[in-house]
């Protein structure tokens, strides 16, 4: 069978693919040596990367991922989940909304110091009067 | 037990029926994360978090839209391997020998073992050479529960990129495997 440019690659692209051949594509496979080349090569190739593949799970793997599951948030989880439960974990997870907190936590304090501050200030003052 | 079943539990909370899930397709997904070339323990923590994740946002997993879950899965596999790619230094060469050797399970002779880890470890390296997009496409072939539509899915092109991408990436790979490849005739 001759070469075909177009039918070579078709074959190949579908072979390499894992999709079936349609019967001309396989009788071009059947016929073609360069095509029934190619294929060897990519069946090689996937022999090669199933055996380097094989048992590259971690022993343990699902253990040690579970014991993780019981410190994340269940809002996402649960739908029965109280509104104001979800709130704060939802808070109570979220950096920015607790760098918010923090900040208004401090700007807070220090209004309280400045009114203690000019509080004794003016006590003074007066007491000074 | 059904998949679909099994995802309804976990969405309502049940951590049995999401272990479920996750004995059910932690293989195909190393699989896919080795080709990233990263170190066996960054693998293993990618794949945690691509589950903790899945786990989280199990709520947003809608499967009346057509997405098989491992489809939805390999989405967030594939997403945070390429964010670690793009933010470390981490490539293959730096897996030491002894790393690429604790993920054989058979027990071999030692010469045996050495020499299927060299192996290994080249292959995964090689598969990890394989540039994007030929490399995504390629490894999603190689879990054999995704069909080419998923994979069209993952990778959101056509499934005739799809087959091109794995035809030219299988043809990179065979260009890097030749001396194994020649060494087997």
């Amino acid at each position: 069978m001759s070469r075909n440019k177009h039918t070579c690659h078709s074959v190949q692209r579908n072979f390499a693919a894992g999709c079936g051949l349609n019967p001309a594509q396989q009788l071009h496979l059947q016929h073609c040596p360069h095509c029934a080349q190619v294929a060897q090569q990519f069946q090689r190739v996937d022999t090669l990367v199933d055996r380097a593949s094989e048992n590259l799970v971690p022993t343990g793997f699902s253990e040690r991922l579970m014991a993780h599951m019981p410190t994340l948030p269940a809002v996402e989880i649960a739908g029965d989940v109280p509104v104001c439960d979800k709130l704060l974990a939802r808070f109570s997870h979220s950096r920015l909304l607790r760098n918010i907190a923090i900040s208004l936590g401090i700007a807070l304090g220090i209004g309280q110091l400045i009114q203690l501050v000019l509080g004794i200030f003016f006590v003074s003052m007066m007491a000074a009067m | 037990m059904e998949e679909s079943t099994l995802i309804g539990q976990a969405q309502n909370g049940d951590i049995q029926a999401f272990q479920q899930l996750v004995l059910r397709y932690q293989r195909p997904l190393f699989r896919f994360l080795h080709g990233y070339g990263l170190s066996a323990s960054r693998v293993e923590e990618i794949a945690q978090e691509t589950f903790l994740k899945a786990y989280q946002n199990l709520k947003s997993y809608r499967p009346e839209k057509g997405a098989r879950f491992m489809t939805w899965l390999f989405v967030i596999a594939k997403r945070l391997s390429l964010n670690e790619l793009a933010r470390s230094e981490y490539r293959y060469p730096s897996v030491e020998l002894a790393e690429a050797m604790t993920v054989q399970c058979k027990e071999p002779t030692p010469a045996e073992s050495l020499a299927n880890a060299q192996q290994q470890q080249q292959v995964l390296a090689a598969l990890h050479q394989v540039k994007e997009p030929y490399h995504s496409a390629l490894m999603l072939s190689y879990i054999e529960e995704l069909s080419l539509a998923e994979i069209a899915k993952i990778e959101q092109c056509s499934i005739g990129t799809v087959k091109s991408r794995i035809y030219r990436g299988k043809q990179i790979l065979a260009g890097l495997l030749a001396n194994i490849l020649e060494a087997d005739t």
